[in-house]
């Protein structure tokens, strides 16, 4: 794989927008996540996070869902150093990746039909439930007229979306692509969540224990990479090789793992297979919550390491069933990171990026 | 770089298989009528597999059976069932129903209890079609399933001739599918799209579309694979390109410049001129807005006597699945020589430029091309070839 440089980032989670406030999150580690609307625990992203009027007059009537994928894209950008009017606006693909789409927005839709009948569904509600809805606000936002795609899969989405990035900017057919993740919480998938996972009562998962039947907590937000093959704008490193594979092979010759046990891909003991005893190792989960697309918070969390040569301690290390944890925050020489997840057929997907 | 298409799976209210279908366009039968899959108070009439008997499991979406059963077509037209295994094969398939979770008895439940059973949520977890179809074949390799609204087919197709070009699969499995269901009926039936008649695309008084259901599954190869295997190709994909209105949810561009930038960067992606185009199938919803653009951009680069037509006359709109179904449509018509007339077109629209072909028409040449547009501001182009004129294959 050619590498594939990453010119900017932006991100939004539970603990806030942006860059600093998701490396702050790195620095403290878990805290208590927020309480959903019916009681239950979550990670969601604050309300003030989604305000910021220079963008929503170009979303005005968007959903919740693509609000966090616009912030999150517009933010990349910006954090390139590119301004939004001044981008090649043929010449920048966009790709979102997805494990539920706008699910808050679909259960609207059905509500219209329950509550006034087949015939009176809002337009504007049904509009937004498209899964592309973020994707098509991303685009005007940012004013792009070059490819424009939405993908959706419940395990490896950003892995393959990357993928795909990688296959365009290979093509020559994009000089650059944004491509990043957008998830979101809400009653009926908490609901959901509760039934089909174990749910840590005390809202803190612990993504080192590699269990069974891992603790689980939602979680949501979105992450976004500007990304290309001009190493001139690099600014975070690159993403240097992608496998998904059913063996339990990972890169021996990099300075740090990072597993992505978001508690949702069913049992995490496949991790205990995969870490080498001597390549420390680091999870962060419990800082953002479960949630399928989380693996992009992963990479945006070691393309922080690779570009300060620090290293985050773990979020929380209860029961850490893994060797050579990474439990303290120091600097340290960091020349490649990698980033594991698993799904639920006990394949893995490996993300290897370096400085 | 040539990617070749060695088998076709294509399920639809015209068809299911290659036969059917063609029966169908030969009589330019429309095989639509009211909605038997669910109850509904809305008069649209919907095309419907009625006969599609081939369900894989009991316990998975319509969506993914047709997915499966196509793909299934198109593997065993390959001759690539028995001999999947330890290949390099990615999947890429577009979906629209196949990707929601939009059970309204689940919700209805949920919110008045406060629980709900499980059932819809595991058929939903278990319904992702590239995943799925990874899981069936149990294969291994690059998978996506794309959710760009209506021209998810085309762009699955796209991926996948991404993938074989940039070396990351020998073979791809690629298209789309589609069920009809109760919410995006209820949805389209919200924005006012949804004729209360059999549609009729670019047609003067068109007042909107049917919605149907299917599946079209394109197998794809990389030349070195095809000759491995000793195959010979039913088409070649030549050209794709798409791009992003960046103006409106649901509306397209009136401009129309997007199909047109979608178009002319396939047309460069096949290294063709516009003149070698023999005809053109068209996305040609029959909603006003659609047609109206779509015409209007054929006609500024092709000209006023290019054959175009929309299939959707004959298949209702298949969302996800049409992009793939009309790639599907274009290799049939290569392979005959002969492109059905635009079912349920009339009279000329003033505003619109040129008429789609009204009979079942004669075609020359070597090169086909389709296009799909869908809600999000998506426009996606495909140039197929015939294989006819390599000779060396």
């Amino acid at each position: 794989m050619k590498p594939v440089f990453i010119e900017g980032i932006g991100i939004i989670s539970t603990r806030g927008r942006g860059l600093n406030k998701f490396e702050q999150a790195l620095k403290e580690g878990w805290v208590e996540p927020t309480i959903s609307v019916d009681g239950r625990k979550a990670y969601r992203v604050p309300k003030d996070a989604l305000i910021d009027y220079n963008i929503l007059k170009k979303v005005r009537r968007s959903d919740r869902f693509s609000r966090l994928a616009v912030f999150a894209a517009c933010d990349a950008i910006h954090d390139s150093g590119l301004d939004i009017a001044d981008l090649d606006h043929s010449s920048v693909g966009i790709i979102i990746a997805t494990a539920f789409g706008p699910h808050a927005t679909i259960f609207k839709v059905s509500e219209d039909i329950i509550d006034y009948g087949e015939k009176k569904v809002s337009p504007t509600t049904f509009a937004h439930s498209i899964h592309n809805a973020a994707a098509s606000y991303v685009a005007s936002a940012l004013g792009c007229t070059g490819p424009v795609m939405t993908t959706t899969q419940f395990y490896f989405s950003f892995q393959q979306a990357l993928l795909l990035a990688s296959s365009w900017l290979d093509e020559g057919r994009l000089k650059k692509v944004l491509v990043g993740t957008v998830d979101e919480c809400s009653p009926a998938m908490e609901y959901i969540c509760e039934e089909k996972l174990s749910v840590a009562q005390n809202g803190k998962m612990s993504p080192l224990s590699c269990l069974k039947r891992p603790k689980f907590v939602p979680g949501e937000g979105s992450a976004f990479f500007l990304v290309s093959h001009d190493s001139k704008n690099k600014k975070y490193g690159a993403f240097t090789e992608i496998k998904i594979t059913s063996d339990s092979h990972g890169w021996t010759d990099v300075d740090l793992s990072i597993i992505g046990t978001n508690a949702m891909g069913g049992s995490e003991e496949v991790y205990k297979d995969v870490l080498n005893e001597g390549i420390p190792v680091a999870a962060y989960s419990s800082i953002y919550g479960g949630f399928m697309t989380g693996n992009a918070f992963e990479c945006v969390a070691a393309a922080l390491m690779l570009k300060n040569q620090k290293q985050y301690a773990s979020s929380n290390i209860d029961g850490a069933e893994v060797w050579n944890v990474v439990d303290k925050s120091k600097k340290r020489e960091l020349n490649q990171i990698q980033c594991i997840s698993h799904n639920n057929k006990r394949q893995l997907a490996f993300i290897k990026m370096m400085k | 770089m040539k990617i070749y298409v060695t088998g076709l799976g294509l399920i639809s209210a015209a068809g299911e298989g290659e036969k059917e279908i063609l029966a169908s366009f030969k009589a330019g039968k429309r095989r639509a009528g009211p909605v038997s899959l669910f109850s509904t108070e809305i008069q649209s009439p919907a095309y419907e597999v009625k006969s599609f008997s081939r369900h894989h499991y009991s316990k998975i979406l319509r969506t993914l059976n047709l997915c499966l059963a196509a793909t299934e077509d198109a593997l065993n037209d390959a001759s690539l069932m028995e001999e999947i295994r330890g290949k390099r094969i990615g999947v890429a398939m577009g979906t629209s129903v196949g990707s929601v979770l939009n059970d309204i008895d689940f919700y209805r439940e949920f919110r008045d209890k406060g629980s709900a059973p499980m059932d819809s949520v595991n058929l939903y977890l278990e319904g992702n079609l590239s995943s799925g179809i990874h899981s069936f074949l149990e294969t291994e390799g690059p998978s996506i399933t794309v959710v760009n609204a209506c021209a998810s087919g085309t762009n699955a197709i796209g991926v996948a001739m991404s993938w074989l070009r940039t070396g990351l699969c020998d073979i791809a499995i690629a298209g789309g599918a589609d069920e009809l269901n109760k919410v995006p009926f209820c949805g389209f039936g919200s924005l006012g799209i949804l004729s209360d008649s059999l549609c009729s695309p670019f047609d003067l008084n068109r007042n909107g579309l049917n919605l149907g259901e299917g599946a079209g599954v394109l197998l794809l190869e990389s030349e070195r694979s095809m000759k491995e295997r000793k195959k010979k190709p039913r088409a070649i994909m030549r050209g794709y390109d798409f791009s992003n209105d960046a103006h409106h949810l649901t509306s397209p561009d009136p401009s129309g410049a997007g199909l047109e930038r979608a178009i002319t960067g396939a047309l460069i992606d096949a290294n063709l001129e516009p003149d070698s185009i023999s005809f053109i199938n068209a996305h040609g919803t029959a909603t006003i807005d659609n047609d109206l653009v779509e015409a209007r951009i054929l006609y500024n680069l092709f000209g006023s006597t290019i054959a175009f037509l929309s299939t959707k006359g004959y298949t209702g709109h298949t969302l996800a699945a049409a992009g793939a179904l009309e790639a599907g449509f274009c290799i049939l018509a290569l392979e005959q020589g002969w492109i059905p007339g635009c079912a349920g077109f009339k009279k000329l629209d003033p505003d619109i430029p040129i008429a789609p072909v009204t009979q079942k028409t004669q075609i020359e040449g070597h090169f086909a091309l389709s296009t799909s547009m869908g809600f999000g501001g998506c426009d996606a182009a495909l140039v197929i070839e015939s294989p006819e004129q390599e000779g060396d294959i």
